[in-house]
């Protein structure tokens, strides 16, 4: 079972930045940090075979891939802004994980408009 | 019947998707954003039937792909009006050639039998009138989507038998075929790209 390394991995990142944290704080920055990279990349090969599977799903389904690979794409972005606005976060730099997360908003939403433009235009088309 | 049959199955997949979806989403401000986009996907699949029964050359996929490389291509300007130079114009470029090869690519691979190897584009670059037009166009492909051979598959002897009189017709009529398809692809890329017919060179590889 895979969820007790990472627990494992997660408590003993956490008493060592307990302890540290004490004499010197920028070291328990860096063990959080390297903790959520480690964490983070335990989970990527699980998170990538079940993109996968939903790939195949997608597949099946009888509708525009554009559409299914975009949701997938803004998912992605989601993530790994959301990832890097988290490690900020705990560094103590909010301001930074705040532009982060607006990068990431403003990026979603490039992704967004070209399906909201198209389908404007069809409705402004069909509607007599 | 068979369309009710087809949406249906489509939109609950869709929704089964969807819900796995969410599952995948951190819990952040972001799940708003990503909701949006998924209720406007749901509302396209609920739609999609409509569009086609009341207007049948309908391409939403187009429609995207248009809108999409337009806001890259008002991002990059935005990003070059403030100086250009001659790197930038190269990039500019070699994007463009990637989004048409992209583009290509889908293409083929949605209205053909091929696998795509590679597509080779070269465009106007000096001319500032005639600014990004194809001049010249190479595509290679491969034959045949899945090549369905086992690896112990029985090798029948073949027997060669050398007169003159006897034609290879099955050969022929598979050359034929593959030229019939080659020109089908030529005359679509030569009318959707605007590109004279010669300037675009297909290769088949063929499986052996």
């Amino acid at each position: 079972m895979e969820i007790f390394q990472i627990v494992a991995i997660g408590l003993v990142a956490a008493v060592l930045s307990v302890l540290i944290k004490n004499q010197k704080p920028e070291i328990g920055i860096y063990i959080g940090l390297v903790t959520g990279v480690i964490i983070f990349i335990f989970i990527a090969a699980k998170l990538q075979s079940v993109i996968e599977i939903l790939n195949q799903l997608a597949n099946k389904i009888n509708i525009d891939d554009i559409y299914l690979s975009t949701i997938l794409k803004i998912v992605g972005i989601a993530y790994v802004a959301e990832f890097g606005a988290q490690v900020c976060k705990d560094a103590g730099e909010g301001v930074i994980a705040s532009k982060i997360e607006f990068a990431g908003k403003i990026l979603i939403m490039v992704m967004a408009v070209p399906i909201l433009v198209s389908l404007m235009d069809l409705i402004i088309n069909i509607v007599p | 019947m068979n369309m009710l049959r087809e949406w249906i199955i489509t939109i609950t997949s869709v929704i089964i998707f969807i819900t796995f979806v969410e599952i995948l989403v951190p819990n952040s401000n972001n799940k708003r954003y990503v909701n949006v986009v998924v209720g406007i996907l749901i509302m396209i699949v609920i739609l999609n039937p409509l569009f086609h029964l009341l207007r049948q050359d309908i391409n939403l996929e187009e429609g995207i792909l248009k809108a999409s490389s337009e806001i890259e291509y008002r991002a990059m300007s935005n990003r070059m009006d403030s100086n250009m130079s001659v790197m930038q114009k190269e990039a500019v470029i070699e994007l463009y050639k990637t989004k048409l090869i992209d583009q290509m690519k889908h293409r083929l691979n949605s209205t053909t039998n091929y696998i795509v190897q590679d597509i080779k584009l070269e465009v106007e670059e000096t001319d500032e009138e005639k600014f990004g037009t194809i001049n010249k166009l190479d595509i290679v492909l491969q034959d045949s989507k899945k090549p369905e051979t086992p690896e112990t598959k029985h090798i029948e002897p073949v027997n060669i038998q050398v007169s003159i009189n006897k034609n290879n017709n099955t050969a022929e009529t598979h050359s034929i075929l593959l030229s019939n398809e080659e020109k089908e692809i030529r005359n679509s890329f030569s009318i959707y790209y605007d590109v004279p017919k010669e300037n675009i060179n297909i290769h088949i590889l063929k499986d052996k």
